[in-house]
């Protein structure tokens, strides 16, 4: 049994189900949506055991082998249009999201991700630190409250960006004479400049020990925003030198993360730069693009895996 | 000692906390807590943290005069931060939590706990974790039954069953098994300040729960921790030393 606990209408969460269902695999969904209905208990001793049950669908979690995650932050849900129904349903969703996060800790099946492995990206320095560590250039970083720290970074690269240091607002902002105006600011909270690297992004998906490349063609600062810079991007199937995909996987590997969404650069002199790893990659946007079978080699992972 | 300092990073709602700083601030001890992360002056750099700069109490203090960090806060939230804007505190708990995390990961003194990217504390094992780890380690644990309807259980823990490890050492109950119980799932979790609880003693005691958040009331434990930064960093076998 493969468990999906994440949103339906979610394009990566909805082409890993069809491609479990075009294969036949056995799978219970738990929609996110549907969470405020579900029942759970979960049983840890010597063993793990419980069960998830949703309306009249059952699932027995010892009899789960494998499992995808693909979960918003149930707070953000919209769970109805009246504000006392809508309340009660979140705080339900809550609570069974919260026990389950509980089995996720100890069960056996194998888990894309696991949360232990995701939450490295809920810290940009703290993630690049490793991917330093697994071999890729890095590009300079600076975490400051200090208006003449970052004058003096800035004075030594030229080119710097300033981006969140967590996962919230994670948006790549170049920095300009305005931003120099504002330095002030900083004394209320640490903020992150790096080193402006240039050259064309790659997003590289690693599932299992496969590598899909997909080379970024766009003249964003943060290509995934780009419209608010009212400028598009153009993605296309790449292939990335042997070195540099096995450094992904290493990549990939020494974070936990049995699926990963890697944020390269390709500098003109041909420098490979990460930037940083996403734990739950909506890969969808660059398989619609490329044509990649990203979602099949998921689902046959999700497959192939024997709880351990 | 007394020229570096052994920073108690803790919430500022932490009185224990607070109070130990002022107690032993002959000793070099110092509570930093989340207001001095809002302070002119911080500058971390990745590629060379050892010269990096923090700020306590409106100073700037190099990385290496630090001795030690004892990690008390699980993490910064928006209690912690009265004097950020109040549409703005949930997003500056979040940056200042992942600033921490890498701070503390990259500091070379000792960290106690060490931090992990979801609690800067040390490791955030839920119960289930907990009981089945001890399981595995052969020690009786009582079994977690949840469900969605019932609410996080908390256990009462009774002192005189409760042994709390600091590195080697251990406070608390007087009884060799739980002793040994108690450092083994501390060394299981990676921990080393970890306060461990059972449900009686001798050779039936079951494990209880575990808190990575001692009672810091009694200074014997928060002098066992400053002990740990006066300690040469070696790996050794374990040698205990009994209170």
């Amino acid at each position: 049994m493969i468990l999906l606990w994440g949103a339906a209408q979610d394009r990566p969460f909805a082409q890993v189900r069809e491609a479990l269902e075009r294969r036949g695999a056995t799978v219970f969904v738990l929609d996110q949506m549907d969470a405020p209905r579900a029942q759970v208990e979960l049983r840890v001793g010597a063993d793990v055991a419980g069960e998830l049950r949703v309306g009249e669908a059952r699932c027995d979690l010892a009899a789960i082998s494998a499992t995808y995650l693909r979960c918003y932050d149930a707070r953000t849900l919209d769970f109805g249009p009246d504000a006392a129904d809508r309340e009660s349903a979140r705080r339900r969703a809550l609570d069974v999201e919260d026990v389950l996060a509980g089995w996720l800790e100890v069960t056996p099946a194998f888990v894309v991700n696991p949360s232990t492995a995701m939450a490295s990206n809920g810290s940009k320095p703290y993630q690049l630190a490793l991917i330093r560590k697994a071999g890729f250039a890095t590009p300079d970083t600076l975490v400051s409250t200090d208006p003449a720290a970052v004058k003096k970074f800035h004075k030594r690269h030229r080119e710097i960006i300033y981006k969140s240091i967590s996962g919230v607002r994670s948006i790549v902002s170049r920095f300009t004479a305005e931003h120099a105006e504002r330095l002030g600011d900083l004394r209320w909270c640490p903020t992150q400049f790096q080193q402006y690297i240039p050259g064309r992004d790659f997003r590289v998906h690693t599932v299992g020990e496969e590598v899909f490349a997909c080379e970024i063609i766009s003249e964003a600062d943060d290509y995934r925003y780009g419209a608010r810079q009212g400028l598009g991007a153009e993605l296309r199937a790449a292939t990335l030198p042997a070195d540099c995909a096995e450094r992904c996987r290493a990549l990939a590997r020494a974070l936990g993360l049995v699926v990963a969404g890697i944020d390269l650069r390709r500098t003109p002199a041909g420098e490979w730069f990460c930037f940083e790893v996403n734990p739950s990659p909506a890969f969808s946007y660059y398989e619609s693009a490329t044509g990649q079978p990203i979602a099949e080699a998921v689902a046959g992972l999700l497959m192939a895996a024997k709880a351990s | 000692m007394t020229d570096r300092v052994v920073l108690v990073l803790a919430s500022r709602r932490d009185t224990a906390a607070a109070a130990f700083a002022a107690d032993r601030a002959d000793a070099g001890v110092r509570l930093m807590t989340p207001d001095d992360l809002s302070q002119e002056g911080w500058a971390f750099r990745l590629d060379d943290p050892a010269r990096g700069t923090a700020v306590l109490a409106g100073q700037p203090l190099r990385a290496a005069a630090i001795a030690g960090v004892l990690t008390r806060l699980p993490g910064v939230t928006e209690h912690d931060l009265p004097q950020i804007a109040p549409d703005e505190r949930a997003y500056v708990a979040a940056e200042m939590n992942a600033f921490l995390l890498a701070w503390l990961t990259e500091l070379r003194c000792p960290v106690v706990n060490r931090p992990t990217p979801q609690c800067l504390s040390g490791p955030p094992w839920r119960q289930e974790r907990w009981v089945l780890a001890a399981q595995r380690l052969g020690v009786p644990a009582r079994p977690v039954v949840r469900r969605e309807t019932d609410g996080a259980a908390v256990a009462d823990i009774q002192p005189e069953h409760a042994v709390t490890v600091v590195g080697r050492r251990h406070f608390g109950a007087d009884d060799d098994l739980l002793v040994a119980r108690a450092h083994a799932l501390a060394d299981a979790a990676g921990a080393q300040l970890l306060t461990v609880a059972f449900d009686g003693g001798g050779h039936d005691a079951r494990f209880v729960s575990a808190s990575l958040w001692p009672d810091f009331g009694d200074f014997r434990i928060a002098d066992a921790v400053l002990a740990l930064f006066r300690e040469p960093r070696r790996r050794s076998k374990r040698g205990r030393a009994t209170q």
